[in-house]
């Protein structure tokens, strides 16, 4: 599974790190550094919460391998 | 009413009677008050509706309506024409307001150069950094009531905890916040027609010449800590560097929007939980609670009520014709009832999950403090309930909401009781 944030659309409401610390994390101002991120085994889950409770709906998980 | 604006292909222009600074729209937000019935009634209208009130203006009240208002700055302006020289486009208050609201009321470009300098100083790592200092203001005003028993969460708590350390963050000197509090309460609370709304004008306009004067001292000053004087004194923007007014302007709009806010959301939460035991004994059990059921205060509270805009051209919004030159009043507290987005709106749910409420707003203007706003709410909630448990509104004193609920619905007072306990600090 793969974490894609097309450029610009974060705001840094920092929700998705609120909802999922072991998957998401901030830059120095802010913004989420997750753009491309392959997801761990087993923090699916976590990854899909954090893009739930993105208010700008900016964060999308693209299945797929992060072994292939 | 503004039958103009109707036009052919859009649907039948709908108007409702709603005056978001009127005594019917005054008063709590959970089930004692009128507000939410007011709002559910609103969104059972439609998503965007004309209101013929304060000058007249569009209230766009659906979630989806509302983000798209607030993401869009080419069609919906907060420019400010204060002098009128331009093209009158009145910035974020309905009506609207005799002073500035710094780039609260610009448009890219020049929003983008400001909102650069200013979110770093705001991020979540540089609110770690302030994470201590948070603790000891809020431990040492807790502090000076522990030991009666009683005090009035507002004034004695929520309300200088945020203004102290927001005048910190600023760099003018956190001695001097009632006089700056004061102002900008009477101004955020009383109705813009009101006696009382012209006395907070006068002291507003009084707080800004002291702060002529701190800004002058800086200037020439060689100390340099790091705050929000710092950072102005020492930027460049594209056309130049900042003038004195903007200074002015931005320091204000700092000031304005953490303190009444963040001290209306603590109060808020504190208001309804103490009435509610079961959820307040469970954040006691277990404060990694607090974050959010914060959110769902956050967005039952709605501490900022809404913000006003400008079409910037005709347009088409909620199935409504809007004008060049209309009046928009995106009303955050409507959108966070949306049934279409909250289940259930009218229900405190202190686990609400997923809650992507409007309170900070979105896109371009969102809340730049919301990292602070959430750690002074997070380290005081969390030694409320550590150290004043048992906390009970005072039986034998008053709780009252601000005589406006239309800029920010807050709380004048809020006395409570609690077992007295020891300080911390010497």
């Amino acid at each position: 599974m793969r974490v894609v944030v097309p450029f610009g659309q974060c705001q840094g409401h920092g929700q998705c790190v609120m909802a999922a610390p072991d998957v998401y994390t901030l830059d120095d101002d802010g913004y989420v550094e997750a753009d491309g991120l392959e997801v761990p085994p087993g923090l699916e889950p976590g990854a899909e919460r954090g893009a739930l409770a993105c208010p700008e709906r900016a964060i999308t998980l693209v299945a797929g391998d992060a072994a292939s | 009413m503004s039958d103009t604006s109707a036009a052919e292909g859009t649907c039948p222009f709908k108007t409702i009677d709603f005056d978001q600074h009127g005594p019917g729209y005054a008063g709590s937000p959970f089930e004692d008050g009128p507000v939410g019935a007011v709002l559910d009634k609103i969104n059972a209208t439609g998503p965007v509706q004309w209101s013929d009130a304060n000058g007249g203006f569009w209230v766009v009240s659906g979630y989806e309506e509302v983000t798209e208002v607030a993401r869009d700055v080419d069609r919906f302006s907060s420019h400010h024409d204060l002098d009128g020289t331009g093209n009158g486009f009145q910035g974020v208050n309905i009506p609207t307001a005799p002073i500035m609201n710094g780039f609260n009321e610009m448009d890219p470009p020049a929003l983008n150069e400001r909102r650069k300098l200013f979110t770093a100083f705001f991020s979540p790592r540089a609110v770690k950094e302030w994470r201590a200092e948070i603790e000891e203001v809020s431990a040492s005003f807790i502090d000076r009531v522990i030991e009666s028993g009683r005090c009035d969460f507002v004034n004695d708590l929520a309300s200088p905890i945020t203004a102290v350390l927001t005048m910190r963050m600023l760099g003018v000197g956190e001695n001097n916040w009632e006089p700056y509090s004061n102002a900008i309460h009477t101004f955020l609370s009383t109705p813009p027609d009101s006696p009382d709304h012209a006395v907070g004008v006068a002291q507003y306009a009084a707080v800004r010449e002291e702060l002529e004067v701190v800004l002058r001292e800086r200037a020439v000053s060689d100390e340099r800590p790091n705050d929000l004087v710092t950072l102005m004194n020492d930027a460049v923007f594209s056309d130049g560097p900042m003038s004195d007014q903007e200074k002015h302007d931005t320091l204000s709009l700092f000031y304005a929007g953490s303190v009444d806010t963040t001290s209306t959301w603590l109060t808020g939460s504190i208001f309804y939980l103490v009435q509610h035991p079961e959820e307040w004994a469970e954040l006691v059990a277990d404060p990694d609670k607090v974050p959010a059921a914060g959110e769902e205060f956050l967005r039952v509270v709605t501490p900022a009520q809404g913000m006003a805009r400008t079409a910037a051209q005709d347009t088409v919004l909620g199935g409504q014709q809007i004008r060049e030159g209309d009046r928009i009043w995106m009303a955050f507290a409507a959108a966070n009832r949306d049934t279409e987005e909250f289940p259930d709106p009218s229900n405190v749910d202190i686990a609400r999950f997923p809650n992507r409420h409007t309170s900070f707003g979105w896109g371009a203007h969102r809340c730049i403090g919301n990292h602070l706003a959430r750690a002074i709410y997070d380290v005081v909630m969390r030694q409320v309930l550590e150290r004043m448990p048992d906390l009970k509104l005072d039986p034998e004193g008053e709780t009252h909401s601000y005589p406006s609920g239309g800029t920010v619905r807050g709380w004048v007072k809020m006395p409570v009781v609690f077992t007295p306990g020891a300080r911390r600090c010497a």
